[in-house]
């Protein structure tokens, strides 16, 4: 699980705690239980949890499939009745959300995303957003949601899907930089279309 | 991939401990049975070596008790220092009850072995 608190935890990895400390204490409370028992099961199970991580580091699959993908469920400030009830989340749920955050008009909220971890990542529209320094001096406020169209050398269909863009669009803006989107560590475009590239560093 | 080392590797003293309990388990108890069986074989016809044999069965226990203790549980373990002890006792007072203690600690022997076995059920 790494240094990761139990509040930013994957639910997989909450029930792989819960399980090792349910099995570890079996052995230490029943006098009779070989010690064995406890000691094989434990290392079993980290494991396993450890060989799941590293699979769904490398697939995104596998990592939909355990642990889920984020949820837009404010788009354009507009809200989207259909996730919410995918997720069983109420409206009055999500308000809650929001005053927690101390944004207490729905109106105020551009987008509003759903991780996997349970947590509520808010983007507020631009004439909301509390003063930059860029905009002490006179440019005009923005909210450009960058969307992720490249994860670790992988093309993310959902980000494609949201950001409008096609596969052949991306591939050419790679194409133009003498890339591949296997050479791509992040790649990301926003409203505007300004897309933002980090590289995978080259391996000597 | 550091992470991945450390998981193969608890998933490799995971399996050495389980071979190990299945090996110390059989090496124990074949050095039981074959003083089992000696003592069987002679006690009708030399009770002084049967005797010698047993007490030789107890001190062969107790060399892999320690041992045992971490992989079996406590009480199939303190079973089977039971019946050695009667059976000991039984030689010491020739009675009726050798081959009741004899036939009693196989079959408690043979049961652990038929648990500890390693297979897919076993496992699980």
């Amino acid at each position: 699980m790494g240094k990761r608190q139990i509040g930013d935890m994957q639910p997989g990895e909450l029930v792989i705690t819960i399980l090792i400390s349910e099995i570890a204490a079996i052995p230490i409370q029943n006098l009779d239980q070989p010690i064995l028992t406890g000691v094989v099961a434990v290392f079993t199970l980290c494991f396993l949890e450890i060989l799941l991580s590293v699979l769904t580091m490398k697939s995104p699959l596998l990592r939909r499939t355990f642990y889920g993908s984020s949820a837009v469920i404010i788009s354009n400030g507009v809200v989207d009745e259909k996730r919410l009830k995918q997720l069983r989340v109420t409206v009055q749920d999500l308000c809650e959300v929001l005053r927690n955050q101390g944004i207490f008009d729905l109106n105020d909220v551009k987008y509003a995303i759903l991780e996997t971890n349970g947590q509520l990542s808010v983007m507020l529209k631009p004439e909301k957003q509390p003063a930059a320094v860029e905009n002490l001096k006179g440019t005009k406020a923005e909210s450009l949601f960058p969307c992720l169209i490249v994860n670790d050398g992988k093309l993310n269909k959902e980000g494609l899907k949201f950001s409008k863009r096609t596969k052949a669009q991306i591939e050419q803006h790679l194409l133009n930089q003498n890339l591949e989107i296997s050479d791509v560590l992040i790649m990301t475009c926003d409203e505007k279309g300004t897309y933002s590239i980090i590289k995978k560093e080259k391996k000597i | 991939m550091k992470r991945l080392y450390i998981a193969v590797a608890m998933l490799l003293i995971a399996i050495s401990l389980c071979v190990g309990e299945v090996m110390i388990i059989k090496k124990a108890f074949d050095s039981l049975n074959l003083e089992l069986r000696k003592t069987e074989q002679i006690y009708f016809e030399d009770k002084k070596t049967a005797k010698r044999y047993a007490a030789s069965a107890y001190t062969s226990w107790q060399k892999y008790n320690m041992w045992l203790s971490l992989f079996l549980n406590n009480e199939a373990i303190d079973e089977i220092s039971f019946e050695i002890v009667a059976l000991n006792n039984s030689i010491e007072k020739s009675d009726c009850d050798f081959e009741n203690s004899i036939s009693n600690l196989r079959l408690l022997l043979d049961n652990i072995k038929e648990n500890e076995k390693f297979n897919l059920l076993g496992m699980f």
